[in-house]
């Protein structure tokens, strides 16, 4: 049985040769498991058809998003949340703190504070939020307190759309779960630049604007994000997916309409044929219904002149 | 753009700069093949907490996890179900990946678990029909949907091309749970056996003998079929 299933060393396979030769029993054997594998080899393979997968992504993806909105600290007192990276800023953490303590008690021995004599400003300046407080600690004089903190820092990149780093940024963008007008920039940016300029390599970036032209809340916006993905159409079996979803599940005819129009460069693939047949008899837009009749007989005709 | 993505900026982009450029001594990316080092910086950054990378692990994958589920359970509730639990787990428990295996390895180790609850599940509810649930309710004729050009004109041979089906179909049923996924990781996907121990967290030599056990009681079931020359 190894032997069918190309399993046994080279070495084996010559002794188990030269033993077959000798011994009918066992070519019989050989034989009778060859007929096993042939007959089990007509079992009916089933291939997930387009519908199934877009609609298990669909599932996953909104399972995958109720997981996401769970709070952290319940996955830490799960064990599931990675305790290295906590430790390790736990640590840092705790070493800023000690660091910077030790050497405030260094400049207060070095330096004693005049009194009543105010360095630092009491509270922080609106414009940088702060992140964090490391540290209360009560001063001497019984008035004040030591407050220290962490403020986040804001950075910028400055860049042409056709820069690899400013298009990652702008792909991180349409992931931003806190502004909408951030991720409708964003999206309306990279699709521009990965429609017209260089290609978008990063599957990264596709992978954002796949994201966009599936869950974005604007059917503009959703149509824009098919546009930036046309390129790759041909190339990358993602995008061709991410159509054949938009044309089957987007609830708006128009990206649906779009999505048909976009896919003729395709259209004699077997999967977007069997969905335009199915659009063509089930959408409910008559001009969707329409134009899927219409793509579904070219791509039948291209399929004659193939053969 | 009117706002600005300042606000989004991540410590997952910065820090895949920063291995980028780290010496070849401190990462590894170099050394491993492009693909292999795309995928390893995805995990990364999914690790990092980025959605999009996550998504990008999932559709590699996927439609191949999609077509085992159908294949061992015959029923596309069941398979969309092995799916979203097992692309949970992994999204719950890939921080805890540490590269010791391949990805595959260790995403294939959670699917098969799942699917083999989940065959448990149905063999105590001695689900077994030769046609298929679909997902709204309804059944497909799994052997009746199988294409067969050369049995096309041969109403007979149809009706016997379906028996078999079905006769095969009945006789895979009668496998263990476990004995049917390492048959269907060996016959139907063409898994090496050290792989498939692998998955399954055993030895090469446990698989074996289990595909052993799962071929002769294959034997004994379709031994009628060609005469008893099985």
């Amino acid at each position: 049985m190894l032997r069918l299933y190309g399993e046994l060393p080279p070495e084996e396979v010559h002794a188990l040769d030269a033993h077959l030769a000798a011994c009918e029993d066992c070519r019989r054997e050989l034989a009778a498991l060859r007929a096993l594998q042939e007959t089990v080899a007509q079992e009916p393979r089933i291939e997930p058809s387009a519908e199934l997968l877009a609609s298990t992504r669909r599932g996953l993806a909104a399972t995958i998003d109720r997981e996401a909105q769970r709070h952290w600290w319940p996955r830490l007192f799960a064990g599931t949340l990675s305790f290295r990276p906590l430790a390790s800023a736990a640590m840092l953490f705790a070493g800023i703190s000690l660091g910077g303590f030790s050497g405030y008690q260094l400049g207060v021995k070095t330096h004693p504070a005049p009194i009543a004599t105010t360095t630092t400003p009491l509270v922080p300046p609106d414009s940088t939020p702060v992140a964090s407080v490391s540290s209360v600690a009560a001063q001497p004089d019984g008035k004040s307190v030591l407050v220290r903190y962490n403020r986040l820092v804001p950075e910028s990149a400055t860049g042409s759309t056709d820069d690899p780093a400013i298009r990652r940024l702008l792909a991180m963008g349409i992931q931003s779960p806190t502004d909408p007008q951030v991720q409708d920039d964003s999206v309306r940016l990279l699709a521009e630049a990965c429609s017209h300029g260089p290609q978008c390599d990063d599957s990264r970036v596709r992978g954002a604007l796949m994201t966009a032209a599936r869950y974005d809340g604007d059917p503009a916006l959703r149509g824009q994000a098919l546009i930036g993905l046309q390129p790759y159409l041909t190339e990358d079996t993602r995008v061709r997916d991410t159509l054949l979803e938009s044309l089957i599940h987007d609830n708006s005819p128009q990206v649906r309409a779009q999505a048909i129009h976009m896919l003729s460069p395709v259209e004699a693939d077997s999967s977007v044929r069997q969905v335009l047949h199915n659009v063509s008899n089930t959408d409910q837009d008559p001009t969707v219904r329409r134009m899927s009749r219409i793509m579904s007989q070219d791509a039948s005709d291209v399929g004659l002149q193939i053969q | 753009m009117s706002t600005s993505v300042l606000g989004v900026l991540a410590n997952p982009f910065r820090s895949a700069l920063a291995r980028r450029e780290a010496p070849a001594a401190v990462g590894t990316l170099r050394e491993l093949d492009p693909e292999r080092a795309f995928e390893e910086q995805l995990i990364r950054d999914a690790q990092a907490g980025s959605r999009s990378a996550f998504d990008a692990l999932v559709r590699q994958h996927d439609q191949a996890v999609l077509r085992l589920a159908l294949n061992v359970t015959r029923s596309e509730n069941d398979a969309q179900d092995i799916v979203q639990e097992a692309f949970l787990k992994a999204y719950r428990y890939l921080p805890n990946f540490r590269f010791e295996c391949s990805f595959y390895t260790w995403l294939y180790r959670i699917v098969t678990n799942v699917a083999l609850d989940a065959m448990r599940r149905r063999k105590t509810r001695r689900e077994d029909p030769a046609t298929m649930a679909d997902g709204v309710g309804g059944t497909i004729d799994l052997l009746g949907n199988v294409s067969d050009d050369r049995a096309m004109a041969n109403p007979a041979r149809e009706l016997e091309r379906k028996e078999v089906g079905e006769k095969i179909h009945e006789a895979l049923g009668k496998l263990t749970p476990r004995e049917r996924m390492v048959f269907e990781m060996k016959h139907y996907q063409g898994m090496r056996l050290r792989a498939i121990g692998e998955v399954l967290n055993t030895t090469e030599e446990t698989a074996k003998n289990t595909l052993f056990r799962a071929t002769k009681k294959l034997r004994a079931e379709l031994a009628p079929i060609r005469g008893g020359a099985l």
